[in-house]
């Protein structure tokens, strides 16, 4: 009876994995993007993003709040409009990439919200994590999965707390993924 | 200069430089002025903790001193993260799984004030303490040591495993230098000295494109130019104060260069080792005749020889990175 039970089981869970759509998530088809803003010496505001981007997104094929989604972010292919601020945030006054070379996100849960999902996980950033749900449309089509988000996370919340007063707590991110079927 | 540049002048000057300045040389005076130079130690030990409060009360998002801001302050924490500099990881616990949720790993240079904070300590206790000169260089030695390994980072240390002793030295060198002429001179050259290595590290920190390291070496020019101007006044020690500067100079010039190392910049080494180092290069005057100069013969060429170091520490890092101010740059 065990040993039926353990081959059930078994079963279900190869099943199952045979069964979950899984995307790849490379530079190609994954950016991430950012605007940061700032009041002092005069209001400016600077465009970037993270050229190494990559993880994998999978779901049941039925149901997308079934979606489980990881990132990882290389912190050394930060790229912004201005090479000197690059540079910059580099240090440890921001993201501290020598000690903290990768970020990572892992989602937990999808859920639907008013308009689109609302996707929760902990995302490890400058050596800390913090759980983060953002805002984002999904949608999975003739096996193409696209997803995209528009949101504003406050820095402080992962100890990227200098220029207080100067640099604006909120940065926007702008995530977009278009991905097609393993 | 471009206006954004005074926008930012004006910013350190009332926000970083005045209420650390002004705290320092408040205290200063006010004790000196009550007890006269004799108290000069004691003044000038709390005017520097007074200027750097106080500067980190305006600015406290330069000088990181919490273990963790996220949760109550604990020993464990202390312990654990204290075991991460030292070792490259926590300490074992016998029988106790690890925590699941530590505190976060600290790098180097959030110990840099706790560590020049003990330098003082030990410094005054050195004096009231009235300890033998052989008992109070073995103890600033032992401080100079540990200092060295907890401001050398990790990965720095399994490179190049003699690196912690070098820093170590490098400290007692400096520690040695401006004790001896702070209490043989009773005058403030050797803080104003000091004062001048903060400004080069601070300069060289800049053109390496690292703010947060430029703002703390401020913090420390800013703090000993209290006691080196109380001591002007009331022909006082500052060696207290001073030894505080001989562990936060090197250290911040250090944990400064590793940190920036990551975007790459072209500031070279020998800047960085000469503004860190710049007040050792008062140790001629150590020498029998010219540690015995009247005041008025003696300050100039003091002066000319710290200016030494740490102009070709800003020379250097100026001809290899700029700060642009001009119309495309990250100050926009």
């Amino acid at each position: 009876m065990a040993r039926f039970l353990t081959a059930v089981v078994l079963a279900g869970l190869v099943g199952g994995a045979a069964f979950a759509d899984e995307f790849l998530l490379t530079p190609d088809n994954t950016t991430v993007k950012f605007v940061g803003t700032k009041t002092k010496p005069m209001p400016g505001k600077h465009d970037g993003g993270f050229k190494g981007v990559k993880g994998s997104a999978t779901y049941d094929g039925k149901d997308l709040t079934s979606l489980a989604i990881t990132v990882d972010i290389d912190m050394n292919t930060i790229y912004t409009d201005t090479e000197k601020l690059t540079q910059h945030l580099k240090t440890p006054d921001f993201f501290d990439v020598k000690n903290n070379p990768a970020s990572k996100f892992v989602s937990s849960k999808v859920e639907k919200g008013k308009e689109g999902y609302n996707v929760t996980g902990k995302l490890t950033m400058a050596g800390k994590t913090k759980e983060l749900t953002f805002p984002a449309t999904i949608e999975v089509k003739d096996g193409n999965l696209t997803l995209s988000s528009s949101f504003k996370l406050n820095r402080h919340d992962w100890g990227v707390s200098y220029g207080k007063g100067a640099v604006d707590d909120l940065v926007s991110l702008n995530i977009s993924v278009k991905a097609k079927m393993k | 200069m471009p206006p954004e540049f005074w926008d930012i002048a004006g910013d350190y000057l009332f926000l970083l430089i005045l209420p650390t300045l002004g705290a320092s040389l408040a205290v200063m005076l006010d004790v000196c002025y009550r007890g006269g130079g004799r108290y000069a130690p004691l003044a000038a030990a709390l005017a520097v903790t007074a200027g750097l409060a106080s500067g980190t009360f305006v600015r406290s998002d330069v000088i990181d001193y919490r273990v963790d801001s996220d949760r109550p302050w604990s020993v464990t924490d202390l312990a654990t993260v204290l075991g991460w500099s030292l070792e490259g990881q926590a300490p074992p616990k016998e029988g106790e799984p690890p925590p699941e949720d530590p505190p976060p790993k600290k790098q180097p240079r959030y110990w840099l004030i706790w560590l020049a904070g003990l330098a003082l300590a030990v410094e005054s206790l050195v004096r009231l303490m009235y300890l033998p000169a052989g008992v109070a260089w073995s103890a600033r030695t032992l401080m100079a040591a540990f200092a060295g390994r907890v401001l050398t980072h990790e990965q720095m240390r399994q490179d190049m495993p003699w690196m912690p002793w070098v820093v170590g030295l490098g400290i007692l060198l400096e520690w040695a230098v401006l004790v001896n002429l702070a209490g043989r001179w009773k005058d403030g050259v050797a803080a104003l000295a000091a004062a001048v290595g903060f400004w080069a590290a601070a300069v060289v920190l800049i053109h390496a494109h690292y703010n947060r390291g430029m703002d703390m070496a401020l913090f420390g020019f800013a703090a000993v130019l209290g006691p080196a101007v109380g001591a002007w006044i009331w022909r006082g020690d500052t060696g207290t104060a001073l030894a505080a500067a001989a562990v936060y100079l090197p250290g911040v010039v250090l944990t400064g260069q590793w940190d920036a190392s990551a975007n790459d910049n072209k500031v070279p080494l020998t800047s960085f080792i000469c503004a860190g180092l710049a007040p050792v290069a008062l140790a001629p005057m150590l020498l029998p005749g010219l540690n015995r100069l009247p005041r008025w013969a003696r300050w100039l060429p003091a002066l000319i020889l710290v200016l030494i170091p740490a102009l070709i520490a800003v020379g250097l890092a100026a001809q290899m990175e700029s700060i642009d101010f001009g119309s495309k740059n990250e100050w926009e």
